[in-house]
């Protein structure tokens, strides 16, 4: 407390005179000798105590009365934020503020960031132009806004007042490792606020590494509580990107989330509302308890191409921040595959394509297999996934309906027993690899294995090949050569009888470590081992070959499957039909997932590749295939904010990042690339959500303080909204003479109440009402002196 | 009349023309205006009854023997002379007063007063001034001069020490043996056991009790109001306290004394007066003997 006249202050001895006078007026008291001295005495020692407790109360409270008149007279002023500006000027005082997701939680009408500016303004404008201020923004990092001297106060206040959240959490020791670690910062005797809401995740790594040493002696912490009192009980809703990798028209993607209830004693009933384009889909009702948590599987299916704005809601609460869950499903169409069949028939089991279709087609869930062998994983867990059949449209020409149509829109193409293509096909089929489409070819007997070799296989490429995406470096790195071939092998002449049942080739070594083969490698199962083989293509490796190795082998040591990457494509070149009349390895149940793996390996990649959902904060990785070259792209935030990517070839793709990431809501990706002829745009969108650790409001207190900053002046200041309920806005002062003279008022009255009793004399005796009527302050001024009376005695 | 203070003349002729009759019969050797205890030769005719054998001849009504030819008796009122003793009580707590006359005083006069108006009814009069032992005493006589006597003794204003009236009063009771009237005038402040004993004393011999109960009006009705500084008049033990919280207890306590000492006294057959020395005396015992005269 301060006082506005403090020099009226030199007359608070005046509160003794009360005391002065008491002590007087025993000095001058009447003496009466009386001689009925035994009735007094013993009234006398009956009310002794009663008598010596209400003299004592008549002192103390004129004692108050004059005390409280000095005050009133001198202006008294209360600060209850004085503990907030207690710093020496002259001094350092760093001003942090946390931006943290969780300061957006709304209280009494104001946000915890609203409160913490404030606080901050409060702290700015006490500071003496001596004093250097650098205010820094907590986020996962700290952010110095400003650092100068504080004489530019105005500047000072717009920095201040235009600070803003994000959806990410605060990492105080990321921040306090960054500040102190720098040689500005490391003064001893710094004062510094940290104006946060105190929720305990800002301090999670403080707490598990501690800063010992790092921070400069005598450094004064002072953490300002401007959040709420006790922790918020608030629910959250939070999701999971969708699982598929890609989401296809038609294909089902499983959606997930997962409810919170982060209050620590009352129950919650949530109900989640699943929305699509501002459409609902679904919606779950979940009863949780305290503290509990609960996940919730939606299955969605999109039926068209296209952006999908997606969102899981709940009802709002005192943080809506955490409502709403976003994500994006960017729905491409159904992955094409092409079967070029060599050898139609009507008869199915002629049908060169019969198995390779029903393959491609065979349903996710399937009875269990009594060829499956017990204790072996089943086989329907060896597909590339649950439904990735589902999403694939398969079509099926006859080699003369290949042209570029055919192909247009194509992600996998499938020869089978392909004998009569010509070079224009070879040509189509080798752009289509070389722009990043998949080939996989399954030879037969109308196949020329020499034309095959010469005009197809082993003929030069016109792009360079890359490094194999997602396998180690086979190539030494450097760009392919333009003589590369699209599969550098030669395929033999068949070998092998079909009638000498006897004499067979079995499938010998295979490379489980490839992504194809390794769901077979199970020792009980020995998947593929049993498949015979009678007749086949012999291939031969091209001695200096760079882009085509085997993956599996016969026992005669012949490759029996060689993978070949060209250009942007890849190629799967099998030594035998998909039939059963060379092998039976089209009629063993290993067969169907090894055709979905092996499509799901060679298939096209996705052209643009974006997260659906981001970390608040993080960055978003942006890829984008190479034919797009050159591609630029340009990321509009929520508030359709544009910032260019710049991208850097990585794996046969364009990689770029996007980093301003600050802001929740969804962020729309526009790309542009390709050739004047072939001009491509595409656009696809992400999410960013808050934090998960920012819906919890779990605090911490002074005692962790002094854990965490041990041997420093660590103090918490309880500026949240109650406090400030009660105490007035941090910075605010207030005169209280108002209330003093309330006092002294009751003073008075208290004072004269005591002072009146005791009995009437008699009937005939002054009443108090008359005394009132007829009092006289110099008369009073008079009994208390004692003045004019003296003493009488009796010889 | 001797020239004393304590002889107002004012007062004399206000009471000189009443009479204190005793209440009861008192031994005496003077006649005078008491009843006598004993029927004999007096002045005053009372009554007649008839003559039995064995009566005094000397008692015969020969008037109405020669009217009625019978013989009777007359009956008189033999008034036997009053022996009073006033006890003066002059103890240090008596010299309390807040008006003009302090207890002593007050008590001096009313002692005054009542002798002369018994002396000049040829009464005998006896003073005793006493404290915590007897200081002065004077027996009973009906002489001017005696009562000159009294007089001067209670103009000394002899204030004693603290008072035990209870073993004066039964030192007293043994000292007087013939039956007569005992006016104790004092404040009784002292044990009121022993007192109520002391008096008892009196009436177990016979003795008429008057007792004049002189207080002052400070002590009647405490009118005190601000802080002060009470000293025990007759001791050295002091307090100091702010009368209004006392005052209430006092004056119940005081009640309470005042009305014991009544009661007990009326038990006894004891006139029992509380005086206030804010009362003229004279006013007081004009009105004290027209109650008694009224009263028979």
């Amino acid at each position: 407390m301060t006082f506005l006249h403090t020099g009226l202050l030199w007359l608070l001895p005046l509160a003794a005179i009360p005391i002065a006078l008491h002590l007087l007026t025993l000095h001058r008291l009447k003496t009466v000798e009386l001689g009925t001295y035994r009735f007094l005495f013993d009234s006398y020692v009956q009310q002794r105590r009663q008598i010596k407790f209400l003299e004592a109360i008549l002192a103390m409270l004129r004692t108050l009365f004059l005390l409280a008149l000095v005050l009133v007279v001198a202006r008294p002023v209360m600060k209850p934020w004085a503990g907030l500006f207690g710093f020496a000027t002259g001094g350092d005082v760093i001003l942090i503020v946390d931006c943290s997701a969780s300061m957006n939680a709304r209280a009494a009408g104001m946000t915890s960031i609203d409160r913490a500016r404030s606080a901050a303004l409060s702290v700015a404008e006490r500071l003496a132009p001596e004093d250097r201020a650098t205010l820094v923004r907590l986020t996962t990092k700290a952010e110095i806004v400003f650092s100068r001297f504080s004489s530019d106060t105005e500047s000072i206040r717009e920095r201040i007042e235009s600070l803003s959240t994000t959806p990410a959490r605060s990492n105080l020791f990321t921040a306090l490792s960054d500040l102190f670690g720098s040689s500005a910062f490391r003064k001893p005797g710094q004062t510094v606020y940290i104006f946060t809401d105190c929720q305990s995740s800002a301090w999670r790594e403080l707490a598990d590494q501690g800063l010992s040493g790092l921070i400069p002696a005598e450094t004064h912490f002072r953490v300002v509580n401007v959040g709420a009192s006790r922790p918020l009980a608030n629910r959250a809703v939070v999701g999971e990107p969708p699982r598929e990798g890609r989401v296809v028209v038609g294909l089902p993607v499983m959606l997930r989330f997962k409810v919170v209830n982060h209050s620590e004693s009352e129950p919650a009933d949530v109900t989640v509302g699943v929305v699509v384009n501002e459409r609902e889909i679904d919606r779950v009702t979940i009863g949780l308890k305290p503290g509990e948590t609960s996940a919730r599987d939606i299955t969605y299916t999109p039926r068209e191409p296209g952006i999908e704005r997606c969102r899981f809601a709940i009802s709002g609460d005192g943080f809506p921040d955490d409502d709403a869950f976003l994500f994006t499903l960017n729905v491409v169409p159904a992955i094409k595959v092409l079967i070029v069949n060599g050898a139609p028939a009507k008869d199915p089991l002629e049908n060169e394509s019969l198995f390779l279709v029903t393959a491609l087609q065979s349903l996710p869930e399937r009875p269990a297999d009594p060829r499956s062998v017990p204790g072996a994983s089943p086989l329907s867990d060896l597909g590339p996934g649950s439904h990735f059949a589902k999403s694939l449209d398969v079509r099926e020409i006859t080699e003369p309906q290949m042209n570029i149509a055919a192909l247009e829109g194509a992600s996998v193409v499938m020869l089978a027993n392909t004998g009569a293509l010509n070079q224009q096909h070879f040509t189509l089929l080798r752009d289509f690899v070389s722009s990043g489409g998949g080939l996989v070819v399954f030879p037969g007997d109308k196949v020329n294995p020499e034309l095959v070799t010469k005009q197809f296989l082993a003929a030069p490429m016109a792009q360079p090949s890359q490094r194999p995406r997602g396998k180690p470096a086979r190539n030494t790195g450097r760009d392919a050569s333009p003589t590369e071939p699209l599969v550098d092998v030669k395929l033999l002449p068949a070998a092998g009888e079909l009638n000498q049942v006897g004499q067979y080739e079995k499938l010998a070594t295979i490379d489980f470590a490839h992504p194809v083969f390794s769901v077979f490698d199970d020792p009980k199962a020995r998947y593929l081992t049993t498949s015979t083989f009678l007749r086949r293509f012999p291939i031969e490796l091209g001695e200096d070959r760079t882009n085509t190795w085997p993956l599996v082998h016969f026992s005669n040591g012949q490759p029996a499957l060689v993978e070949s990457r060209c250009g942007h494509g890849i190629v799967l070149l099998a030594a035998f039909p998909a039939t059963a009349k060379w092998s039976n390895l089209p009629l063993k149940p290993e067969f169907v997932p090894l055709v979905l793996r092996m499509a799901s390996y060679v298939m096209r990649g996705s052209e643009i590749e974006v997260p659906s959902v981001v970390s608040p904060g993080g960055a978003a990785e942006i890829s984008v295939a190479f034919p797009w070259s050159p591609v630029t792209a340009k990321v509009l935030d929520p508030a359709k904010r544009g910032t260019a990517v710049t991208f850097e070839r990585y794996e046969g793709r364009f990689a770029g990042a996007y980093e301003n990431t600050a802001e929740r809501g969804y962020y729309s990706v526009e790309v542009a690339g390709g050739s004047s002829e072939q001009p491509r745009k595409g656009l696809l969108e992400f999410a960013v959500n808050l934090s998960p650790e920012e819906s919890n409001f779990a605090m911490i207190g002074e005692e962790n303080l002094r854990d965490w900053l041990p041997g420093l002046d660590a103090t918490l200041i309880d500026a949240s909204t109650e406090a400030q309920q009660l105490r007035g806005k941090v910075g605010n002062e207030r005169e209280i003479w108002r209330p003093l003279i309330a006092l002294m008022f009751g003073i008075i009255a208290i004072e004269f109440l005591l002072s009146t009793l005791g009995g009437i004399r008699d009937k005939d005796a002054v009443t108090t009402t008359d005394r009132v009527r007829d009092f006289n302050p110099g008369t009073w001024v008079g009994r208390m002196t004692g003045a004019g009376q003296e003493a009488e005695h009796y010889p | 009349m001797p020239d004393s203070t304590f002889l107002d003349p004012e007062a004399l002729a206000r009471i000189g023309s009443m009479e204190l009759v005793a209440r009861e019969v008192v031994e005496g050797f003077v006649s005078g205006r008491h009843r006598s205890p004993y029927h004999g030769f007096s002045v005053e005719y009372a009554d007649h009854r008839s003559y039995s054998p064995g009566d005094e001849l000397r008692a015969l009504d020969w008037k109405l023997l020669a009217r009625t030819d019978k013989y009777f008796i007359k009956l008189f009122e033999e008034e036997t002379n009053l022996r009073a003793y006033i006890l003066v009580d002059c103890s240090r707590s008596m010299s309390f007063k807040s008006g003009e006359l302090d207890k002593l005083s007050y008590g001096s006069y009313l002692a005054a007063a009542l002798a002369y108006l018994m002396i000049r009814q040829n009464d005998s009069v006896g003073l005793v001034m006493f404290d915590r032992e007897v200081r002065n005493y004077l027996p009973p006589r009906s002489t001017p001069v005696h009562f000159r006597r009294i007089l001067e003794q209670l103009d000394r204003k002899h204030l004693g020490d603290d008072t035990n009236i209870g073993v004066i009063l039964h030192e007293l009771a043994e000292r007087i043996k013939r039956r007569g009237l005992i006016i104790l005038i004092s404040d009784l402040i002292d044990d009121v056991a022993g007192i109520i004993g002391g008096l008892q004393h009196f009436r177990h011999r016979h003795h008429e009790v008057i007792v004049f109960h002189v207080m002052d009006d400070a002590e009647l009705t405490f009118p005190f109001d601000r802080l002060t500084r009470f000293k025990d008049i007759e001791g050295s033990a002091r307090v100091v306290a702010n009368p209004n919280t006392l005052r209430q207890r006092y004056l119940a306590r005081i009640k309470e004394f005042t009305e014991r000492l009544r009661g007990e006294c009326f038990e006894r057959n004891i006139s029992y007066n509380l005086v206030c020395t804010k009362q003229p005396y004279a006013e007081f015992l004009a009105a004290y003997l027209d109650k008694r005269a009224r009263l028979g």
